[in-house]
C-alpha cells in the first residue's frame, strides 16, 4: 500500500500551498451538517457482500488453530524512561485535514499524528521484525497461510471509552471499500488484497488474504476504526469529517483545547491508556504533551533550536551537521549530537525514466544517462561523502537486497560509447550531442520546487554536460509535478517512494499492466510504473513475489529483478544513506544501550524517548549561569551493515 | 537625433547578422540569436528596415522644442538623478560587455604562438590546448597550467572568471596555523578555529591522514588518523588542546607514516565559502559553490533583457489603448472600461503564480508577458485622462477646423503633449519590474532554476544567515539599482514638472 505514495519525507518535503489553501477554506465555513445515521446502510452493505463480510458464531473457530501471543520478544524502550514533560517540535506546514483517510490526508505529518500512534491488530517488532500484539492480544494463521484469526485485547478501548469489538473491525472494510471515502488507492488495496473478513463474537474475527504470504498475520492486520465516530460518515464525508479528531487506539490524542488551527497541535498522553502496562508499550509514549508549532522558515526553527525552545532537530543535511552547528550550545554540552545508523529499507531515489517517450525508448540511452549522471560528485562534494550511492531499486532490506550489483559510474567516456550506439556521435556547438536527424540529446527533468531539489539537479546538469547530455530542469509546484508523473507526461523526474519493510515489492512499479492497457499504446495514468516498463521478465517476476509463500522465494525473485533492472535502466539511483543524525538538547533522553530501533526512519517514530525535567531545569539553571557540560557527540552503529 | 538612432539601429541589426554568419559570438549582439535562428533573422531584420526607415524618412534638421530643451537643462541641474542616471548608464555599458566582463571562458589565449579569442567564438574543445577528451577547456586550469609550464603560454581570463550559472567551484582548501598561547586559527583570519581540521598525504592531497576536532583554538575532542588504505592506524582524545587518551592501533604504519610526506592542519571549506581574492570569488560563492557576483551580473542582464521587453510591450498597449480611449470616447471607451474592471480585480500575483508554476518551464519572455498582460492598466489611465483633456483644448479644435485628420491630430498634438507622463512614469515601471520578477524568484515561482536571479539569490541567502556575503551581495544590488532608478525617476519628475518650485516630497 504505501509504496504507492511518493517518499514526501525526504526531498519533496514541502506540499506548501495547498495545505493553507485548505486550511483557509476549512475555517471560513460555519455550515452545520444534517443529522446522518449509516447503521442502516452499513448493514445493507454487509448483507449484499455475504461473500466477504461473513457473521458466524464462536463455535465455528476451527479447533485445530495454533495461538500466538507474541511475547516472547525483547521489551521495547528503557525502563529508566520517565512519563511527563512537554516535548516542542515544529511542523513546516499545517495538516490540510485531521481525517485519517481521504482528499489530502495523505500528508507529511499524518505519522506523528497517527500512523506512529494508532494501532493495528497486530503490528512488527521494530528490532526483530517478528510480529507482536496490537489492538489483538492473540492470532492465529490458519494452514493455508491465507487465513488470519485475531483476539480482541479484552481491555483494547478507544481513547473516547468505547471498548474496540469486530464490528470496528468490518467498519474499516466498509470505509474504505466506499466510493464516500474518495480514496482509490485504499479501495483498490482493501478490495483487491483481502478476500473475507468473518465476525465470530465481538472479540473474535478472521481475515483472509487473497493469497497466501509469508507473515500472513501482519498482512492481514487492519487498524479498526470506531463505529460510532464514523457513523456520520457519507457522501459529504471529506467535509464533514474535515477537522474531526478520531479516537485513538494509541496513547497521543490530538488535544482540541490546546490546538490552535492554523499555528500548533497539541498531543496529550492518554493517563489510563488501556496497553500501558503491556509488555510492548509500557516504555515508551512518555512525555504528557508534545506540542507541536507552525514555523515555516527552516532557518528560524534552528534559530528556536538553538535557543531550546525546540528540543529535537533533524542535522542529516550535512551543512548543519558540520558548520552550522559548530555553536556555543554544543561546544557547552547543552545540545548533544547523535548519529544513529538504522536497517530501514532505503528509498529507491533517482530520475526515473520514462522508457516510452522518444529517445529514452532506447536502451543505450538510458545506459548513457546513468554513465552521464555524476552521482559520485553529488555525494562527494554536496552531500560531504556522507550519503552512499544507491546500486540497487530495492535496498536495504537485509537478505532480500542483491548484493553484488554496483550502480554504473560517472564515467563520460563510456556514456559516450552508448549514446553513439544510439546514434548520437556529433557535438553540437553548446557542446550537446546531436543525432543525424538534427534530433539534439536533450531530456527534461521534472521535479517539485524546492531549493534542494535545485541544487542535487543544476549540479547533475552541469555534470552532464561533460558527456555530451543536457538536462532541462523543470521545477513544479508540488501538486502539478505528481500530476504529470501520474499521467505518465515526464520525461525523467527525480522521485522516491515511501517504502515499508519486511520485504521488496515490484509489482506496481515495474509490471506492464500498470504501464499500459491491453491494446493500448498510451501509458496508464495513475499508477505507479512511471518508468513505462515493459518486459516479460519484470511481469514473472514481479507477480512472483506477489504470489510467493516463501522468503526464499521472495529473496530469489528480488535478486533476479534487480538483475533486470539493471540491465534495461529504467531509472538512475542517486543515493541513500544509511542514518539519521539530529542534535538534541540533553534533558531529551533516549534508551541509554540501544538508543532507538534498529528498524526506524526518524528520531522520535518509535517513541522510545523521553523528558527529563530535573535535567531541564538544571540545564536552563546551568545556561543562565553559563556552567557548562562536556560536549556530547554520539555515533551509534550497531546496527551499521554497509 | 533620430537619423542618430536610425544608424545605430541599422549597425546593430546588420553587424548581429553579420558576426552569426561568421560564427563570431560578439557581447549583446548575440542575443539575437541566443534563442532561436528565426527569431535572430526576422528582428535583425526587422531592426535593419527599422533603422533604415528611421534614417532616411527623419526630418534632417530635426530640434527639441524650446520647451523639451528646457525641461532636459532642468534634468541636468538636478545633480543627485543626473549622477544616477550616468551610473546606471556604466552599469548597462557594463552588462553589454557580457562575457568580456564575467565569465568562464578566456578573452584571450596565447597558445603556441597563436592568438586564440575563446569567449567570441563557440566552445574550443579541451585537445585544441593540448588537453583531454571533446569536452570544453576549463580556462581558468589552463591558466594554472600555462604558468606553471612557463612555456611562453598566456591566458587573459575575464575580470570575474564564472559563468553566472552551472559553473561551480570545488571545495577550497585553508590551512590552520598556530598562533599565540597555541590558539590555532584559519592562516590569515586570525580568529581562534571551531571545527574539524585534516592532514592529508602531501603526494594525493585527497586521502586524509588525521581528523582533529579543535574547539575555540583548541585540539578538542576525537582524533582518527588512517593509512591510505583508510584502515584506521590511531586514535585519541583531546581536552582543551592536552591530550586525555591516545592509542596506536597500529603502531609501526603510525611511525611509518609520520616520516611520510604529509600536509600541515587544513581545513577543507565548502560551499558557500567566504569572499576571497585568492579564489577569485570577490562576493564569495552560494551553497553550491557558484560564484556570487556573476550571478548578480548575470541576475541584472535578465533584468535589463525583461525591462526592455516590458516597457515596449506594456507602453505600446497602455498608450494606444488609452489614447484610442480618450480620443473616441462612447462604446469603445465603455467596453474597454470594462475589460480593465475585471483585469484588475484579479489578484495578480496570485495569478501569475499559478501560472508559473502550471505552465511548464516560464521562460523569462513568458514571465513577463504574463506581467505585461496585467501591467498596460496603470498606464492607460493616466494616457485616457491626459488625451480627454488635450482633446477638448482649443488648439486640437482649431487643428481639427483646419482640416487635420484624426492620425494626424493624434500623433502630431495630442501624443507629444502627453509625453511627459509616460515619461514621468518610466522610472517607476522599471523598479516595479525588478521587484516584481525578483519577488517571484524569491518564493519559488519565478525563471527557471537555470537562469541567475536576483530573488533566488535573497532566498538562499536567507536561508544561510550564517553566511552573510549570500545575502548581502544580493541584498546591496537590489537596493543600489532600485535606488538610482529612483532617484532618476524622482528626477525627471521634478524637471518635467510644469510648476517650477515644487519638490519632491
Amino acid at each position: 500500500m504505501s509504496d504507492r505514495i511518493p517518499d514526501f519525507r525526504g526531498i519533496l518535503r514541502p506540499l506548501a500551498g495547498a495545505a493553507v489553501l485548505c486550511l483557509l477554506a476549512g475555517c471560513t465555513e460555519v455550515e452545520e451538517y444534517p443529522p446522518y445515521d449509516n447503521t442502516a446502510e452499513v448493514q445493507a452493505y454487509y448483507e449484499s457482500n455475504p461473500d466477504f463480510f461473513t457473521f458466524a458464531s464462536p463455535e465455528d473457530i476451527p479447533s485445530d488453530l495454533v495461538w500466538e501471543a507474541g511475547l516472547d520478544q525483547p521489551e521495547i524502550g528503557s525502563e529508566q524512561a520517565k512519563k511527563g514533560g512537554v516535548m516542542n517540535l515544529e511542523i513546516q506546514n499545517f495538516p490540510p485535514t485531521f481525517r485519517t483517510f481521504g482528499p489530502d490526508s495523505n500528508h507529511g505529518f499524518r505519522d506523528q499524528f497517527y500512523d506512529n500512534i494508532d494501532m493495528s491488530l497486530v503490528g512488527l517488532h521494530p528490532d526483530t521484525m517478528e510480529v507482536i500484539p496490537g489492538v489483538a492480544s492473540e492470532w492465529a494463521v490458519a494452514p493455508d497461510n491465507q487465513t488470519v484469526y485475531f483476539r480482541i485485547d479484552p481491555e483494547a478501548r478507544w481513547s473516547h471509552g468505547k471498548p474496540i469489538t469486530a464490528d470496528d473491525c468490518l467498519m474499516t472494510f466498509y470505509l474504505f471499500q466506499s466510493d464516500y471515502a474518495n480514496a482509490p488507492f485504499y479501495k483498490q488495496y482493501y478490495s483487491n488484497e483481502f478476500s473475507n473478513i468473518t465476525k465470530y463474537d465481538d472479540r473474535t474475527i478472521s481475515i483472509r488474504l487473497v493469497t497466501p504470504k509469508p507473515k500472513a498475520a501482519y498482512y492481514a492486520s487492519i487498524l479498526p476504526h470506531p463505529v460510532d465516530f464514523y457513523r456520520e460518515f457519507g457522501p459529504d464525508y471529506p467535509q464533514r469529517y474535515q477537522w474531526r479528531i478520531k479516537p485513538v487506539s494509541g496513547a497521543f490524542l490530538i488535544d482540541e483545547e490546546r490546538t490552535r488551527k492554523g499555528r500548533s497541535i497539541t498531543l496529550r498522553r492518554l493517563e489510563d491508556w488501556w496497553a500501558r502496562d503491556n509488555r510492548y508499550f509500557k516504555n515508551r509514549f512518555n512525555p504528557d504533551y508534545i506540542h507541536y508549532r507552525l514555523i515555516r522558515s527552516s532557518e528560524k526553527i534552528f534559530e528556536l533550536f538553538r535557543n531550546g525552545e525546540i528540543d529535537l532537530y533533524s542535522l542529516n543535511d550535512p551543512r548543519f551537521w558540520y558548520e552550522k552547528t559548530e555553536i556555543d550550545p554544543v561546544y557547552d554540552g547543552y545540545i548533544r549530537k547523535a548519529v544513529f545508523y538504522n536497517d530501514y529499507p532505503r528509498v529507491p531515489r533517482g530520475l526515473y525514466i520514462n522508457c516510452s517517450k522518444p529517445i529514452l525508448d532506447d536502451v543505450n540511452v538510458r545506459v548513457g544517462l546513468q554513465y552521464a549522471t555524476n552521482v559520485e560528485k553529488l555525494i562527494s562534494f554536496d552531500f560531504r561523502g556522507d550519503y552512499k550511492r544507491t546500486n540497487i531499486y530495492s535496498e536495504g532490506y537485509g537478505k532480500f537486497s542483491e548484493p553484488t550489483l554496483r550502480a554504473r559510474p560517472f564515467d563520460p567516456a563510456k556514456a559516450r560509447e552508448a549514446f553513439a550506439k544510439a546514434g548520437f556521435v556529433k557535438r553540437g556547438n553548446d557542446g550537446v550531442l546531436v543525432r543525424d536527424d538534427g534530433t539534439r540529446l536533450s531530456v527534461t527533468v521534472s521535479t517539485q520546487q524546492d531549493p534542494l531539489t535545485n541544487r542535487i539537479l543544476l549540479r547533475l546538469k552541469e555534470e552532464a554536460l561533460k558527456a555530451g547530455l543536457e538536462y532541462e530542469i523543470e521545477a513544479l509546484d508540488g501538486t502539478a509535478f505528481f500530476q504529470k508523473v501520474m499521467d505518465k507526461n515526464h520525461e525523467l523526474c527525480l522521485w522516491g517512494w515511501g517504502v515499508t519493510p519486511p520485504y521488496p515489492r515490484y509489482f506496481q512499479g515495474f509490471h506492464s499492466s500498470n504501464a499500459y492497457d491491453e491494446g493500448s499504446t498510451t501509458p496508464k495514468p495513475n499508477t505507479n510504473n512511471i518508468t513505462v516498463s515493459v518486459d516479460p521478465r519484470f511481469d514473472e517476476f514481479s507477480l512472483g513475489i506477489r504470489r510467493a509463500t516463501t522468503e526464499e522465494e521472495i529473496k530469489d525473485l528480488s535478486w533476479k529483478m534487480e538483475h533486470v533492472i539493471h540491465e534495461l535502466a529504467p531509472w538512475v539511483p542517486l543515493y541513500h544513506r544509511d542514518y539519521y543524525r539530529f542534535g538534541y538538547w540533553r534533558w531529551l533522553k533516549f534508551p541509554e544501550d540501544t538508543f532507538n530501533v534498529r528498524v526506524s526512519y526518524e528520531p522520535t517514530e518509535a517513541h522510545v524517548h523521553w523528558i527529563d525535567t530535573e535535567v531541564k531545569v538544571e540545564t536552563l539553571e546551568a545556561k543562565r549561569t553559563g556552567e557548562t557540560f562536556p560536549e556530547v557527540l554520539e555515533i551509534h552503529d550497531n546496527y551499521r551493515n554497509e | 537625433m533620430f537619423r542618430k538612432l536610425g544608424i545605430v539601429l541599422l549597425l546593430t541589426g546588420g553587424f548581429a547578422m553579420v558576426f552569426h554568419v561568421m560564427g563570431i559570438r560578439f557581447p549583446t549582439l548575440k542575443w539575437f540569436f541566443s534563442g532561436s535562428e528565426v527569431f535572430g533573422w526576422v528582428s535583425c531584420s526587422l531592426l535593419v528596415l527599422a533603422g533604415l526607415a528611421v534614417f532616411l524618412l527623419a526630418p534632417k534638421d530635426f530640434h527639441f522644442s524650446p520647451q523639451t530643451v528646457r525641461q532636459l537643462q532642468r534634468f541636468r541641474s538636478i545633480k543627485r538623478g543626473y549622477g544616477s542616471l550616468l551610473l546606471l548608464g556604466v552599469l548597462v555599458a557594463l552588462a553589454m560587455f557580457d562575457n568580456l566582463v564575467v565569465g568562464k571562458r578566456a578573452i584571450l589565449v596565447k597558445y603556441e604562438g597563436a592568438l586564440h579569442f575563446p569567449a567570441l567564438v563557440d566552445p574550443i574543445p579541451a585537445t585544441k590546448f593540448g588537453g583531454e577528451g571533446d569536452g570544453e577547456v576549463n580556462y581558468r586550469e589552463l591558466q594554472r597550467q600555462f604558468r606553471e609550464a612557463k612555456e611562453g603560454n598566456w591566458v587573459i581570463l575575464p575580470l570575474v572568471p564564472w559563468n553566472p550559472t552551472l559553473d561551480s567551484d570545488d571545495e577550497q582548501r585553508a590551512s590552520l596555523v598556530e598562533g599565540e598561547g597555541g590558539l590555532f586559527s584559519i592562516d590569515g583570519s586570525g580568529r581562534p578555529y571551531s571545527g574539524l581540521a585534516f592532514v592529508f598525504y602531501a603526494d594525493d592531497p585527497t586521502v586524509k591522514r588525521q581528523e582533529w576536532r579543535f574547539r575555540r583554538g583548541l585540539k578538542d575532542g576525537p582524533m582518527e588518523g588512517w593509512d591510505r588504505n583508510g584502515n584506521t592506524i590511531e586514535r585519541g582524545t583531546w581536552r582543551g588542546g592536552e591530550q586525555i587518551e591516545y592509542e596506536e592501533v597500529d603502531p609501526e604504519k603510525v611511525t611509518a607514516l609520520a616520516a611520510g610526506e604529509l600536509t600541515e592542519l587544513t581545513v577543507v571549506q565548502y560551499p558557500p565559502v567566504p569572499p576571497s581574492w585568492k579564489d577569485r570569488h570577490y562576493l564569495g560563492t552560494d551553497t553550491s559553490g557558484n560564484d556570487i557576483l556573476a550571478q548578480l551580473y548575470g541576475g541584472w542582464q535578465i533584468l535589463l533583457q525583461a525591462n526592455v521587453l516590458y516597457l515596449i510591450v506594456t507602453y505600446s498597449v497602455g498608450i494606444a489603448l488609452g489614447c484610442a480611449m480618450g480620443y473616441f470616447g462612447g462604446k469603445f471607451d465603455m467596453i474597454v472600461q470594462r475589460l480593465i474592471e475585471v483585469l484588475s480585480n484579479i489578484p495578480f500575483l496570485y495569478v501569475v503564480i499559478i501560472i508559473a508554476s502550471i505552465i511548464v518551464r516560464p521562460s523569462m519572455p513568458i514571465l513577463v508577458g504574463i506581467l505585461c498582460i496585467f501591467s498596460w492598466i496603470g498606464m492607460t489611465y493616466y494616457l485616457r485622462t491626459a488625451t480627454f483633456k488635450e482633446k477638448s483644448r482649443d488648439y486640437i479644435a482649431a487643428a481639427r477646423l483646419m482640416g487635420a485628420g484624426t492620425g494626424r491630430v493624434i500623433f502630431r498634438h495630442i501624443l507629444p503633449n502627453t509625453i511627459s507622463i509616460v515619461v514621468t512614469l518610466l522610472p517607476f515601471s522599471v523598479t516595479a519590474v525588478i521587484g516584481s520578477l525578483t519577488a517571484l524568484d524569491y518564493l519559488g515561482f519565478g525563471l527557471p532554476v537555470e537562469y541567475p536571479s536576483w530573488g533566488r539569490l535573497l532566498a538562499e541567502g536567507a536561508d544561510n544567515l550564517s553566511s552573510p556575503w549570500i545575502v548581502s551581495g544580493a541584498f546591496f544590488g537590489t537596493v543600489l539599482v532600485l535606488v538610482l532608478v529612483t532617484f532618476v525617476g524622482e528626477a525627471i519628475r521634478e524637471a518635467f514638472d510644469p510648476k517650477k518650485f515644487t519638490t519632491y516630497k
